[in-house]
């Protein structure tokens, strides 16, 4: 039996679509069966992200509509046999599909895959109900600003009144260092402090996962980029291994990871 | 003859005039005898001044509910030239205990008030853990933060200005107690530790250590 991930953010565009993507491929990279679902209906975009649009035939809406069976739906991921992706409906509104009906979708892939990945829409309305009603954890993803953070305070506040899912992790995305060094940006401990939960990663700000997205290759894939090693970082994280917060994924020079290393402050 | 039965007892105290009403008569009977005895005595009734007299009502152990105190505000002020500061009563209604109980209570609770989020309680309030920015954190009694307080405290929501808001580490978006708001001042760093946040005697709210609080709010002091 899985377990069902949702990853969330209150506010948009802070990287919910390019995390569910790069830690699903990267899980799958680890050997799990893994499928990503996109419960934004009407800006559908994981398909993009994955580089399988062509491939879709069938919808979330279809199988909660009884237009098709759910396998029908699953697309197979180009690179994983492990790896599948159930998309969101383009042309349908979000009161399409009530909680309840993905809360037994979702049931019904725990059965089959090690993890399902629930790729939430922005704000608190229908689509976040939507996207929560199946999951048994979540990720709340935040960029290392104000607005970002306060959302993402706001949607841990809802979370934690949602009794089925386990106590929100954190990743911080798009973390440029020069900035956080210099102030200009929140740190990572204030963000975390503020928040008060568990961080299971930080990203950077990294112009590969940008390119990547545009060809449909996650940048988990390549093993050569900070952003890269990140994702797999988190993914081996929610497996339960303890990896240190290291180096490569900020842009940190040789002697503040000695310094880490050391557990001094950078 | 058997003694007439006294249905109120006028007496004088240093506070002012008292109106010790009995509690034994149903409420009817105790107005229209009330009156009459009142009629009675109507000399001790006139102040010197010619002025309404000020009294104070005793109701001992009778139950009166708003419609009763109303009825009997009225009877006394429109019959008579008296002025009813107040009516007391030794007893009062399980709701109303409730309410007061609640009002006294010390609520304790550990978690983070979050962004979005409005807590609305009654009595003073301790919370392990921070008011995030964002968030507001209201009560009718004082407010104690062990963490930070980042969001907005409303303590006093009742008017009580003796209601005090102290946390670990203040850094407020906005105080209030009472009435009296105050915000950080623009451009300048309004964070501490150990503060605590009162109305002082102009009336307007001021920051403190901590430790001053004993001082401030001798009532908080906890010893005799
Ligand atoms: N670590 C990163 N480095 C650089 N660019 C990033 C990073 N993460 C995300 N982006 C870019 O930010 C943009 C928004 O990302 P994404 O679509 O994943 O956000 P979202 O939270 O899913 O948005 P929405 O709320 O609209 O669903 C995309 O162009 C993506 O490529
Ligand atoms: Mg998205």
């Amino acid at each position: 039996m899985g377990e069902a991930i949702v990853v969330t953010s209150g506010k948009g565009g802070v990287g919910k679509t390019t995390t569910t993507a790069n830690i699903g491929t990267a899980l799958a990279l680890n050997g799990f069966s893994v499928c990503l679902v996109d419960t934004d209906i009407g800006l559908r975009n994981l398909d993009v992200v994955m580089g399988l649009e062509n491939r879709i035939i069938y919808d979330l809406v279809d199988v909660a509509e009884g237009n098709c069976r759910l396998q029908q739906a699953l697309i197979k991921d180009k690179r994983f046999e492990s790896l599948y992706l159930l998309p969101a409906a383009q042309t349908k509104d979000k009161d399409a599909v009530a909680p309840e009906q993905i809360k037994e979708l979702v049931a019904e892939l725990k059965e089959q895959f090690d993890y399902i990945l629930i790729d939430c829409p922005a704000g608190i309305e229908q689509g976040y109900k939507n996207a929560v009603a199946g999951a048994d954890k979540a990720i709340v993803v935040t960029t290392p600003e104000i607005s970002s953070v306060r959302d993402a305070d706001r949607i841990i506040g809802l979370l934690e009144k949602e009794t089925h899912v386990e106590t929100p992790r954190l990743v911080v995305n798009r973390i440029r260092s020069h900035m956080m060094k210099s102030g200009e940006s929140m740190d990572v401990d204030e963000i975390v402090s503020i928040l008060a939960v568990d961080l299971l990663g930080i990203v950077a700000d990294d112009d590969h996962v940008i390119k990547s997205s545009n060809s449909g290759e996650p940048a988990a894939l390549s093993p050569k980029s900070r952003a890269s090693i990140a994702y797999r970082n988190i993914a081996r994280r929610l497996n339960g291994e303890s990896v240190p917060l290291m180096s490569l994924e900020e842009d940190t020079s040789m002697l503040t990871r000695v310094k880490k290393f050391l557990g001094m402050r950078g | 003859m058997a003694q007439v039965r006294s249905y109120v007892t006028l007496k004088g105290t240093k506070q002012g005039l008292q109106l010790l009403l009995d509690d034994e008569s149903p409420f009817r009977t105790l107005l229209e005898q009330m009156e009459k005895q009142l009629n009675d005595q109507k000399g001790k009734l006139i102040s010197a001044k010619d002025e309404r007299l000020q009294v104070m009502v005793d109701a001992g152990r009778r139950y009166l509910n708003e419609h009763d105190r109303k009825e009997l505000k009225e009877l006394l002020e429109t019959t008579f030239p008296l002025d009813v500061t107040e009516i007391r009563s030794d007893v009062v209604s399980r709701k109303e205990a409730d309410a007061l109980v609640r009002k006294k209570q010390m609520v304790r609770m550990a978690r983070v008030i979050r962004s979005g989020q409005v807590l609305e309680l009654e009595g003073d309030v301790i919370l392990i853990g921070d008011i995030n920015p964002g968030a507001v954190l209201k009560t009718t009694g004082s407010i104690y933060v062990l963490g930070s307080l980042k969001g907005v405290a409303h303590a006093g929501t009742d008017g009580d200005v003796r209601a005090v808001i102290s946390a670990s580490f203040m850094d407020p978006s906005q105080l209030r107690i009472a009435h009296v708001v105050r915000q950080p001042p623009e451009n300048e760093e309004w964070r501490g530790m150990f503060e605590c946040a009162y109305v002082n005697d102009e009336g307007s709210l001021e920051l403190e250590r901590a430790q001053k609080l004993g001082v401030l709010r001798p009532e908080l002091a906890g010893e005799e």
